[in-house]
């Protein structure tokens, strides 16, 4: 996600940064860098807001390893490692939980259509686990992350499961237009299209104070639109304060 | 033959005061002050003359927070203890038939939630005591509350303003300029379909029937004029115009289990027309009644 805005950003851009890039991506293999430490970067972003134009935030990025999330074994075998992680999360003014999408809502033709660099490098956990694994997330959010102030939750890969381009052009932002599509309207339709299979958790957790913090999203590297709206959500917020 | 009579210039009023926000979490304190800070354009339309200017960058960027999150469908988190920012700002009302241009030139500060919930709790008062005596240094409170739960009544509200309150007085016998301040209670959210019609006499519409105990606490404890209810909305209905009722809120809440108390949004901003913001800072700023209840 930081590697496709550093590269194409238009209204949500990471500053100038072409080292970081070098260091992400290797254009030959058309790779990334898969993250095997806890890595901590600090990104300058300029943010096209709705009302005042661009203005810069700086972020700091927590890079976390997988395995740290999707497999309980891992944090028992690096327990230590795993909680500073936790302070970590729990501390920062902002989290964006970006999932893949499960086998049920990935479309055939669309992943055989992928290009190789595309194809997801594991197999895509099946609806059941997909949920699972989500209500922990919500679980983990609600019990420690209390002070975190915005939760986004974004599942990526949209290009697998839905026509990018079409609900780029329904989504994306449009400054020039006038009128931006309200928030709200956004993620109640990521909710009931995407990620209908986990209602039951969700409504429970939009119930509760912290489900009141937190927003969803669809992400795709391939399609800037879709990209960079919860960086436009998030921006608002963070140059506020 | 008539003579011209040369009126003599009258320049507005300009009266400064210093104000103290408090109130529950999720009474809408920030959006409040975001609200009469931006000035919608609905609300500018029904009163020409009102100007109102911000003089901090605190106060600057909360009109850009505003444009760029409660007009796109967002709302402000929650505001941090120890972060309040200060709000210096001017509201200029203008001259009607009833009243004279007046200038009003207001310190605001806005405090976190958690901090009036603090007061109900006997054993956290150690921890509240500092900023009590930072609101201690002015002569006006703004007490915002909202009543979403029913209960919170005699569990939040009464024993939390019973402590402010008796604390008060207590300081008042060792500084008497206490002795004068002034505190309004403001129902908040007032958009919402059974409160709208009972804007127009908060005390005995809204805060008898609804905030009991916290009603009858208050007139006991202090004269009437030094305590005044009020209702307010910073969101409004979406029309009000003679001829074009349309008396619903202007408010979108999710229907994905969110909780109205904490997550409603500005429905329609091109039809944003907030009530009643500017009353409550009026009457703690002069001691008296402002003539538009809409305002």
């Amino acid at each position: 996600m930081v590697r496709a805005l550093a590269e194409n950003g238009r209204h949500v851009r990471v500053d100038g940064n072409d080292s970081l890039v070098k260091e992400l991506y290797d254009p030959v293999k058309k790779s990334i860098a898969g993250t095997d430490t806890v890595q901590e970067r600090p990104l300058v972003m300029n943010i096209d807001m709705p009302a005042t134009g661009v203005r810069q935030i700086r972020v700091l990025w927590i890079d976390t390893p997988g395995e740290f999330w999707s497999n309980s074994q891992h944090r028992v075998d690096h327990s230590s490692a795993w909680q500073a992680l936790e302070e970590k999360a729990c501390s920062s003014r902002a989290l964006i939980l970006l999932l893949p999408p499960h086998q049920t809502l990935v479309q055939k033709e669309r992943l055989n259509n992928a290009l190789t660099h595309l194809k997801p490098v594991e197999d895509l956990p099946n609806a059941e686990q997909w949920v699972n694994r989500l209500e922990w997330w919500l679980n983990f959010f609600a019990e420690r992350c209390k002070g975190v102030k915005h939760i986004l939750i974004a599942i990526h890969k949209a290009d697998l499961f839905c026509d990018v381009k079409a609900e780029s052009k329904h989504w994306q932002y449009r400054p020039e237009g006038g009128k931006s599509t309200p928030w709200f309207e956004y993620s109640e339709y990521v909710l009931d299209t995407y990620f209908s299979v986990a209602s039951k958790g969700i409504r429970k957790y939009k119930s509760s104070e912290i489900g009141s913090r937190t927003h969803f999203f669809i992400t795709t590297t391939e399609d800037q639109g879709l990209l960079e709206l919860p960086w436009l959500f998030l921006g608002p917020y963070i140059a506020y304060r | 033959m008539l003579k011209a009579i040369k009126l003599p210039l009258i320049k507005p009023k300009v009266t400064g005061n210093e104000i103290r926000i408090l109130g529950s979490k999720n009474a809408g304190k920030t959006t409040y002050l975001a609200a009469l800070l931006r000035v919608p354009r609905e609300l500018q339309k029904q009163f020409p003359g009102l100007d109102i200017t911000p003089l901090t960058d605190d106060a600057t960027r909360l009109i850009e927070a505003t444009q760029n999150i409660v007009e796109q469908g967002g709302k402000f988190s929650a505001t941090d203890i120890g972060n309040e920012p200060d709000f210096y700002f001017q509201i200029k009302i203008p001259a009607t038939r009833k009243a004279s241009a007046i200038t009003l030139e207001l310190v605001v500060k806005d405090y976190a939630g958690e901090l009036f919930e603090m007061a109900a709790q006997p054993h956290k008062w150690s921890e509240l005591a500092p900023y009590f005596d930072d609101w201690c240094t002015t002569q006006s409170w703004m007490i915002m509350l909202t009543d979403w739960q029913t209960n919170k009544d005699n569990r939040e509200y009464k024993p939390a303003l019973e402590k402010l309150v008796n604390e008060l007085n207590e300081r008042a016998k060792v500084k008497p300029e206490l002795q004068n301040l002034r505190i309004a209670v403001v129902m908040t959210k007032c958009e919402r379909g059974e409160l709208w019609p009972c804007r127009l006499d908060p005390e005995d519409d809204l805060f008898r029937v609804r905030l009991p105990q916290t009603h009858r606490l208050l007139t006991s404890k202090l004269p009437p004029h030094r305590l005044r209810f009020f209702a307010c909305s910073s969101f409004g209905v979406l029309s009000d115009l003679p001829g074009d009722r349309d008396p619903r809120p202007n408010r979108y809440v999710p229907t994905d289990g969110s909780s109205a108390e904490s997550n409603a949004y500005l429905r329609e901003p091109d039809a944003w027309k907030p009530y009643g913001l500017i009353s409550p800072l009026y009457w703690l700023s002069t001691g008296r009644v402002l003539h538009d209840e809409y305002l």
